[in-house]
């Protein structure tokens, strides 16, 4: 099945894998807090990541703009969740679109192409909304 | 493409004698292959960085003073016969080549030397080795 993000193909023009971001604990160091010891302190569970790597390949220079835009446009700010499902049917619900990383150089063989890799997070707030004291 | 004992070579608007073979290598210099989440096997391939390699092999009987220097740019025209009559001549053509390097190989009376180019396309699409049709008299 092709994967989708708030309901839009945005991948399937060519290969692409899904991958879990780091889970577990932030970890915060006491130097970082100011303090002048090697404690750490654990401060909360990390954020829920998805990381898509791929490659996107059209018939044509334009064509693989047209792909390139439309992933771009999805990345609004402040972030707003939407459903992400892989090509296996498993999905994430409350993903934001946080960051689009292209490879160095558009390849141009028999197809257009251009590897990236594109990380969506479960923010534990509202974005928009900064925690309150 | 393999061009045994070529009719005429010529490298830079100088023609070379004693030349055995002409050898136009194609080959990816860079590929991409990619793997989905399906399965082990790689499901997109291509070579977006390629590159065409001229091979030109001659006898050397005499003492040869090349002017070839790395890094020269020269055309390249050879012709040769398809057949071993004159109807099956073409011509093929290299408008711009970059020369590699030029190497000898000397044994029993003689000695090989091989020039090695790398063509160039005009544009970075363009096919660099123009093969004519045929050629209607001899030259």
């Amino acid at each position: 099945m092709a994967s989708s993000y708030k309901g839009q193909n945005l991948f399937g023009s060519g290969p692409h894998r899904f991958a879990l971001g780091t889970l577990g604990e932030v970890v915060v160091s006491d130097l970082s807090l100011g303090g002048f010891s090697s404690d750490s302190f654990a401060v909360g569970p990390r954020e829920l990541e998805v990381v898509v790597t791929g490659r996107l390949a059209a018939a044509s220079e334009a064509a693989l703009w047209t792909l390139r835009d439309a992933i771009v446009a999805q990345l609004v700010s402040p972030p707003a969740g939407g459903t992400l499902i892989d090509t296996h049917g498993r999905s994430w619900s409350d993903m934001s679109f946080i960051t689009y990383d292209e490879g160095d150089r558009t390849d141009r063989g028999r197809v257009w192409s251009m590897s990236y890799r594109a990380v969506f997070r479960r923010f534990h707030l509202s974005q928009g909304q900064r925690p309150t004291e | 493409m393999i061009v045994l004992n070529p009719r005429l070579v010529e490298i830079g608007g100088v023609s070379y004698d004693g030349v055995r073979s002409v050898s136009i290598d194609r080959r990816a210099r860079r590929t991409v292959l990619e793997w989905s989440d399906n399965g082990p096997q790689a499901v997109m391939g291509d070579a977006p960085e390629r590159v065409v390699e001229i091979r030109v092999s001659r006898e050397v009987t005499r003492d040869d003073a090349l002017s070839l220097e790395p890094g020269t740019e020269v055309e390249v025209v050879l012709h040769a016969s398809v057949t071993s009559s004159q109807s099956g001549l073409r011509r093929v053509r290299v408008e711009r080549a970059m020369v590699e390097g030029v190497r000898y190989q000397v044994g029993g009376r003689g000695a090989t030397q091989t020039i090695e180019l790398v063509a160039l396309s005009s544009d970075g699409s363009e096919d660099p080795v123009e093969v004519d049709s045929l050629l209607s008299v001899a030259t």
